[in-house]
């Protein structure tokens, strides 16, 4: 007890020594930092959770194929929507819906491609960042997707849209803000079935909570799809695994079968039967 | 591109040099270094060029042509590319003109618009080099045995039309045609472009095509049990040249008839504000009575350009194409009979 009594000086002191440091100060020396003094979100990173099935709130559901078994059920979520409901026009909400009821025949990620923004940075697969000072390279698991983020080059305008978009980095203080446009209209954000137009554009903002958690949040403006703009929120986490290492998950070669089988020789569909071999993705709302 | 490039100041450099003038220190120039002090690799790059991997028979032995050969084949090459650029007769017939088949698969093919072949001899330390690769000294790929056992097919293949696993990687999108992404990384006939971003604990090379990253960990082991499209690189810095070396490729990707022995060394030396010198060796027993090394210059793409997105996958129309036409001259053979 006396010990602990001579030690409340010394602790009293301790407290306004870290008082006298301004909080800002304190919050920058506990985050990483690159040689020129931005944060360092060098690192191999993943979002955990159920964003990836549906980013609103959702209970427990069925796989979309029996066979599958509780491997395919999808588990329940409590969403990241900022406010719970994505704010979609009427018809643009029966639009996700006849999605969601279809999905693994129109969601695009099941025929591998690629995953677009924000929905890449939460597949359920990790994703590695590799940072300058004047590109920034975001190298995904799933599908070798990936997206060179041009910082401080706000002229720099998207040549074409493409499926990854374009992507233009600058900091806000100690946020990375990414702000991506010219994204195909084809891509959806989960396996329910919200989904965009070529109108998209979304705002990415990064910011570390730790060294190895980021908060993750994606303002998404599409006012031919939703009504006013809404955000998305959710950690990062950095991989910790010993070793951790990006691997490959090239993904073409394991969806060949689901997309040309029916073309293959001695198949029962034949050309001519009915079967679909282009891109249905149902975002035309 | 270079606003936020440190350099290492010149005067250490030129007083090293003077030093040891004579040694490959006196050719150090004012590079572009990272934070670390290592050489920064980082841009956007391209290694077109007309000088091919293999060298002509015309040139044997010689390994470096002289202007007037150089002037020769680029001026032939310019020739050619007028001829190809020239208004086409609108009544000609299919496969005929300028433009015929010259893509070597289709009646009217690819244009010269559509490629990147460049327009120069590639040229190396002052040298203008008839091939790309160097060793053995006659340029070519020294196959052991039966040089035409490289285009036979694998026994167990499936056959090329049955279903998309028979046709090649690139007609599947799963990575480039003629070893665009590497390793080597070998010019091809167009969108002959790479962007490299740098740490100190990695440095990751973009292939255009097909959005292929391949992340090489610097001072790492190469990963257990494990084989990767591209394979498994590793780097190393040996004073000023990044030293990366690649092995478990992936048992499908076939470099020049490689097995799974495949090891290909590459070298990086950034050897001005514009180039980086690329050298690279395959070596594998199995398949070639010696190592092969090649040269190559990446050579910086205007400050104003980057790199498209090559979504091969998504737009595969062509592969569906194939297969029904297949399936559909199979019909048509079975309702022959």
């Amino acid at each position: 007890m006396s010990i602990r009594l001579k030690s409340v000086p010394s602790i009293l002191a301790l407290l306004a020594l870290l008082l006298s440091v301004p909080p800002a100060l304190a919050a920058d020396n506990s985050i990483p930092r690159t040689a020129d003094g931005r944060p360092d979100f060098n690192g191999i990173w993943q979002a955990m959770g159920t964003a990836h099935y549906n980013l609103e709130p959702h209970a427990a559901g069925f796989p979309p194929a029996p066979e599958l078994g509780a491997f395919g059920a999808i588990p329940a979520g409590l969403g990241v929507v900022v406010g719970g409901e994505i704010p979609y026009r009427p018809q643009a909400r029966a639009q996700q819906q006849a999605n969601q009821a279809d999905w693994l025949a129109r969601d695009p990620v099941v025929k591998c491609y690629l995953p677009g923004v924000p929905r890449a940075n939460y597949m359920p697969f990790p994703f590695q960042i590799v940072q300058s000072p004047e590109t920034l390279v975001m190298a995904y698991e799933f599908a070798s997707a990936m997206r060179i983020v041009y910082m401080n080059q706000a002229e720099f305008k998207a040549p074409v849209p493409s499926w990854m978009g374009h992507s233009l980095g600058s900091w806000e203080g100690d946020t990375l803000v990414i702000e991506v446009t010219e994204q195909m209209p084809d891509s959806w954000f989960d396996h329910a079935g919200n989904f965009h137009s070529e109108s998209l554009r979304v705002v990415e903002r990064y910011t570390h909570l730790s060294a190895d958690v980021l908060q993750y949040e994606a303002r998404i403006e599409d006012p031919e799809v939703f009504t006013e703009a809404w955000t998305l929120r959710m950690p990062l986490y950095r991989r910790l695994d010993q070793n951790m290492q990006l691997l490959e998950f090239k993904c073409v070669e394991f969806t060949e079968e689901l997309i040309y089988g029916h073309l293959s020789k001695g198949a029962e569909h034949q050309p001519g039967t009915g079967s679909n071999t282009t891109p249905d993705t149902g975002t035309q709302p | 591109m270079n606003r936020f490039r440190r350099t290492i100041p010149i005067s250490i450099t030129a007083t090293l040099a003077l030093l040891f003038s004579g040694s490959t220190l006196a050719q150090s120039t004012e590079i572009p270094r990272t934070p670390s002090g290592r050489p920064d690799l980082q841009g956007i790059w391209s290694n077109r060029t007309l000088t091919p991997l293999s060298r002509p028979a015309e040139f044997g032995e010689t390994r470096a042509l002289t202007p007037e050969q150089v002037a020769r084949l680029e001026g032939g090459h310019q020739e050619y590319l007028e001829a190809e650029y020239a208004p086409s007769d609108p009544n000609r017939a299919a496969g005929t003109g300028a433009q015929a088949g010259n893509d070597g698969d289709t009646d009217d093919g690819y244009n010269e618009f559509w490629k990147d072949l460049g327009t120069h001899i590639q040229r190396i330390n002052g040298e203008f080099r008839s091939s790309i690769i160097i060793e053995p000294s006659n340029g070519q790929i020294p196959f052991a045995g039966d040089p035409r056992a490289r285009f036979r097919r694998d026994p167990n293949a499936p056959d090329r039309n049955a279903g998309p696993e028979g046709r090649p990687l690139a007609e599947r999108c799963l990575l480039s045609f003629g070893n665009h992404s590497g390793p080597p990384m070998l010019p091809v006939m167009y969108n002959n472009n790479y962007q490299f971003v740098q740490t100190d604990d990695y440095v990751m090379i973009l292939a255009e095509m097909v959005h292929d990253a391949r992340i090489i960990r610097i001072d790492d082991q190469h990963l257990p049990n494990m084989n990767k499209w591209m394979g498994d690189s590793v780097g190393r810095w040996d004073d000023d040249t990044l030293v990366v070396e690649t092995r478990n490729f992936h048992p499908q990707q076939t470099v020049f008839g490689a097995s799974e022995n495949l090891v290909v060394t590459e070298r990086f030396s950034r050897v001005s504000g514009s180039e980086v010198l690329y050298s690279f060796t395959v070596e594998d027993p199995t398949v070639f009575s010696e190592p092969w090394t090649g040269e190559l210059m990446f050579n910086a793409r205007p400050s104003d350009e980057q790199i498209y997105e090559y979504a091969c996958h998504e737009g595969n129309y062509a592969l569906p194409g194939i297969l029904a036409g297949a399936r559909q001259q199979e019909m048509m053979e079975t309702d022959a009979q």
